[in-house]
């Protein structure tokens, strides 16, 4: 425990004191005020053209339901916005100790790979996780004029923390490839692009692959679900085996760059 | 302590080291020379246990190093020769994050790194971001993260690259105040800091081990072949015609004078040159043979011109 708190102050110090970091996260935080604003105002005029043509038929005036048509369009918004950040988040993980020589001392210390590689995505995930919090902060008060329904919406942000765990982890395993942070982020967002668009390929059915196979390997397939409220075992699973992946397949590689040693 | 037995390390097509042997007993100061390419940084890596050899075997305390594992990195310090930090953070920060990392916790690790930033000479920077500090404190800072864990083997790359005289003197001083208490591998191409600060020698040449031994016997091994001091009064004329001599060099005058020559090496040059000196009128008071220097040995070992001693 006292090695994993000693990378995450490390990580956190790094995340917190950098100007690249702080700029991405007011980026994420920025554009999801906007794209919930812009959402919000849909809303709005959507209930408010609902209200006329009902009121011009002589009928009482109906809404549309908050949690279906705003707070799931807000929690599309954040995935989305996920996407794009989670590479730039990762890119420097493992690349920047491998640029910079630390990781020589890294590999020359009593720290295992596993609990180094742990000890990032740790870091990593819950600085995005406040992010996430922040971020949600106004649906509270949009909360206080509709019905929000909790767990429903409590799922659709337990979604996005596990396509974020998950999408870390493979960023981070694209870091430890490279010496050029840049070029992690690249690699990581071209990964987690495909990953997003799986479902969209296994819909054209173009690709000769099974449409089950693309489906169930799609991200996006499985995030619509738990953005909707509903909690199935094979949406959570699928994200927490690609986390256990990334995570796996990023210690693989440090062991492999010390030539196999333990 | 340390036994190197037929070490080997290839990087594809190249061999850098070929079957490497060395011992170190406990509380020794080796320093490993050899010219750029020889297998020196390679050597530090498959002791600090960074990487695995292709060949061979390292044994710690007759134990197995592969075997070691984290155990190893625990009683080990290592001081890369790029000297890596976290720029963002101070010295302090730096060792926190470095202690945390060795299992120091509360007052153990504040006393660590007091006493490290203290022992380096850190004091003054110890809290402004390493990205400010100069080369010389960014190599302190190195040496104090080898050495806050109090290690029992420290393994030094290039410690006093592109430091002022001053830094080298004192980090010099430091690193042999480790003799008999830490076992230390330094790795350098300045011949003279083996000489201020190592018991003994391993001299490497593409990747295999060249001559070893401590300083005084190296150059004991070394001594003869041809270097001579001598206290003489000259003949008229000086050394002109002398047989044999090579090269001489007045170290102080006065009757008789001190001087150090270079003779062939050849067993009966001495001699002849003893007689020259009385059939032309001139004596000997003494002739040594002079133990060899580093720079001498080390030459004449990568030049390919020292005969191994049995």
């Amino acid at each position: 425990m006292r090695v994993l708190a000693a990378i995450l102050r490390r990580e956190w110090r790094a995340l917190f004191g950098s100007p690249q970091a702080g700029l991405l996260g007011g980026a994420f935080l920025l554009l999801a005020g906007a794209l919930s604003s812009l959402n919000l105002q849909a809303y709005l005029r959507a209930n408010a053209e609902i209200g006329l043509r009902m009121r011009s038929q002589g009928l009482a005036p109906a809404f549309l339901d908050f949690n279906e048509s705003l707070l799931r369009q807000d929690l599309g918004a954040l995935a989305t916005l996920s996407l794009l950040l989670l590479p730039l988040l990762a890119m420097n993980l493992l690349a920047e100790e491998r640029r910079s020589g630390t990781l020589e001392l890294l590999m020359t210390s009593p720290v295992g790979e596993g609990r180094l590689v742990l000890g990032k995505w740790l870091a990593a995930w819950l600085y995005f996780l406040g992010l996430l919090a922040l971020a949600c902060l106004p649906k509270f008060v949009l909360a206080a004029y509709g019905s929000l329904h909790w767990p429903s919406f409590l799922v659709g942000l337990a979604g996005i923390a596990l396509l974020a765990g998950a999408f870390l982890a493979l960023s981070l395993f694209l870091s430890s490839l490279t010496r050029s942070p840049l070029l992690a982020a690249v690699g990581g967002f071209a990964l987690l692009l495909l990953l997003w668009i799986l479902g969209g390929f296994a819909k054209a059915g173009a690709t000769g692959f099974p449409d089950g196979a693309l489906a169930a390997l799609s991200a996006l397939g499985h995030l619509a679900p738990l953005l909707t409220g509903l909690l199935d075992t094979a949406d959570l699973a699928y994200f927490l085996l690609l986390t256990a992946l990334g995570l796996e397949l990023a210690r693989r590689r440090l062991q492999a760059l010390r030539g196999g040693w333990r | 302590m340390i036994r190197v037995r037929e070490l080997s390390k290839r990087y594809g097509d190249l061999l850098a080291l070929a079957g490497l042997d060395f011992e170190l007993a406990s509380g020794e100061i080796l320093g490993l020379l050899g010219p750029n390419g020889a297998g020196k940084t390679t050597t530090l890596r498959l002791l600090t246990g960074f990487m695995p050899p292709d060949g061979g075997r390292v044994e710690i305390d007759g134990h197995d190093l592969a075997q070691l594992g984290p155990d190893l990195r625990r009683r080990s310090g290592y001081l890369p020769e790029a000297t890596p930090h976290y720029p963002d953070l101070s010295p302090e920060e730096n060792l926190e994050f470095w202690g945390g990392l060795y299992g120091l916790a509360g007052p153990a690790r504040r006393a660590a790194i007091a006493k490290v930033i203290e022992g380096c000479g850190l004091g003054a920077v110890a809290r402004r971001p390493a990205r400010e500090l100069s080369k010389g404190y960014r190599q302190r800072l190195g040496l104090a993260q080898a050495l806050l864990h109090d290690p029992e083997l420290v393994f030094l790359d290039e410690p006093t690259a592109g430091l002022d005289p001053l830094h080298v003197r004192e980090l010099r001083a430091m690193i042999r105040s480790f003799a008999g208490n830490k076992t230390v591998v330094l790795c350098t191409h300045i011949l003279s800091e083996v000489e201020a600060v190592c018991d003994r020698v391993l001299i490497l040449d593409r990747g295999r081990s060249a001559l070893a031994g401590s300083l005084a016997e190296l150059g004991q091994r070394f001594a003869g072949r041809g270097r001579f001091e001598a206290r003489v009064a000259l003949p008229p004329g000086g050394w002109a015609g002398a047989p044999g001599l090579r090269a001489a060099e007045r170290l102080a005058a006065g009757t008789p004078e001190r001087w150090r020559l270079e003779l062939d090496p050849d067993a009966e040059a001495p001699a002849a040159l003893a007689a020259w000196l009385h059939g032309r009128g001139g004596r000997i008071y003494e002739l040594r043979a002079r133990a060899a220097g580093l720079e001498e040995v080390f030459l004449e070992v990568l030049s390919g011109r020292a005969e191994e001693a049995p």
